[in-house]
């Protein structure tokens, strides 16, 4: 369900701007995926976010 | 504890200069070891972290984490020899038959280094016994990607589980059972959610470069490839034909752009990124539930924050 989640978001500017903005019902994904999307979505700008790289 | 980083590869390089009296490998060993000590040692430092946080004082430790370190510059080898695709390497501008050579070398100088970190000989073989089996779990997963015949998202966890998560299951054990403790199923649990995090990262990484380490271009099944094949709509059919064999590398050559469309389009960089995070709230959750971790928190998030160079 993240997986369809995700691609109905990318498809649609205004669901984009809704789960940005925590407005969107995420039917169907778990807590956890939840979590990581908004955190992903409210950081998307910054490039740095994440932890690092541990191997090539 | 950036400063234990000079007495890792201090300890690194005396092991092979003492070990090593061939002269060809001892230089060649030197030369490595050199060059992964331009990445700061986060192995090793994963060691001496957890044997800190562990109650552990003692500069044993520093031993350990070279035996960690020489383990890892060992599987590097390998997987470049595999993979043929660092030709910066100092490993690939040698013959491969000494490069292979050195890497066979330095597993068995790590193992050696490993029996001799403590004089108590039940320690010695649980750090031994625990040392294997993380390697063998690794050595399997290696397996597994280099057949590269990963066919949905839950085979590819678990290969990069194994692959990538035992090495890191690895060195924080080393740490924990050098400071006395029984193994610690919660932080082969975090271990693991770390390797996959950080699994997930590279793979958007490597998804998004356009040379010879390319997962497209190399037609490798990651997470992500997969995504992006079953999210693709009619416009970007050569991306299909190219993964299946119908293109080939010089048909595709000009076309980076689209694919970096079709990859945010479809959203599977989003989906990448998520899939990481999660992983790497599910480890920050596990280390929270890790009383001793209380003083070592901070140091050890910078830790895997810092980015290599």
């Amino acid at each position: 369900m993240l997986k369809e989640t995700i691609r109905q978001l990318v498809s649609s500017t205004e669901k984009m701007s809704m789960a940005m903005g925590g407005q969107l019902q995420l039917a169907g994904v778990s807590a956890a995926e939840q979590k990581a999307l908004l955190g992903e979505l409210n950081n998307k700008n910054d490039k740095n976010s994440g932890y690092a790289y541990m191997w090539n | 504890m950036n400063d234990c980083i000079p007495l890792i590869g201090q300890q690194m390089k005396q092991l092979a200069k003492r070990w090593f009296t061939a002269e060809p490998l001892a230089e060649l060993a030197e030369r490595f070891i050199e060059d992964k000590l331009q990445e700061a040692s986060k192995f090793g430092r994963l060691t001496v972290i957890h044997y800190r946080m562990f109650g552990g004082g003692g500069d044993e430790v520093f031993r350990a984490a070279a035996a960690v370190e020489l383990s890892i510059l060992a599987s590097d080898i390998l997987d470049d020899l595999q993979d043929q695709d660092a030709p910066a390497k100092p490993w690939m501008q040698v013959p491969g038959a000494a490069a292979l050579h050195v890497a066979s070398s330095l597993l068995t100088l790590s193992q050696q280094t490993m029996l001799d970190c403590t004089e108590d000989d039940g320690m010695r073989l649980a750090l031994a016994g625990m040392m294997n089996r993380y390697l063998l779990q690794a050595a399997n997963g290696q397996m597994l990607d280099i057949m590269n015949e990963i066919t949905d998202e839950q085979s590819y966890l678990d290969m990069v589980r194994q692959k990538s998560s035992m090495l890191l299951s690895f060195a924080c054990m080393t740490g924990v059972m050098l400071a006395g403790h029984p193994w610690h199923g919660v932080i082969e649990q975090y271990a693991v959610e770390i390797g996959i995090a950080a699994q997930l990262r590279n793979d958007i990484r490597d998804l998004l470069r356009w040379d010879d380490k390319s997962d497209f271009l190399q037609r490798k099944r990651t997470l992500l490839t997969l995504f992006l094949l079953e999210s693709l709509g009619e416009e970007d059919k050569w991306i299909h034909d190219y993964f299946d064999g119908r293109l080939s590398v010089g048909e595709v050559a000009g076309r980076r752009q689209s694919f970096e469309e079709a990859c945010e389009r479809t959203g599977t960089i989003l989906y990448g990124s998520v899939m990481s995070r999660m992983h790497y709230n599910r480890f920050e959750e596990l280390l929270d539930s890790v009383q001793e971790s209380g003083p070592w928190k901070s140091t050890f998030l910078q830790l895997l924050n810092q980015e290599i160079a």
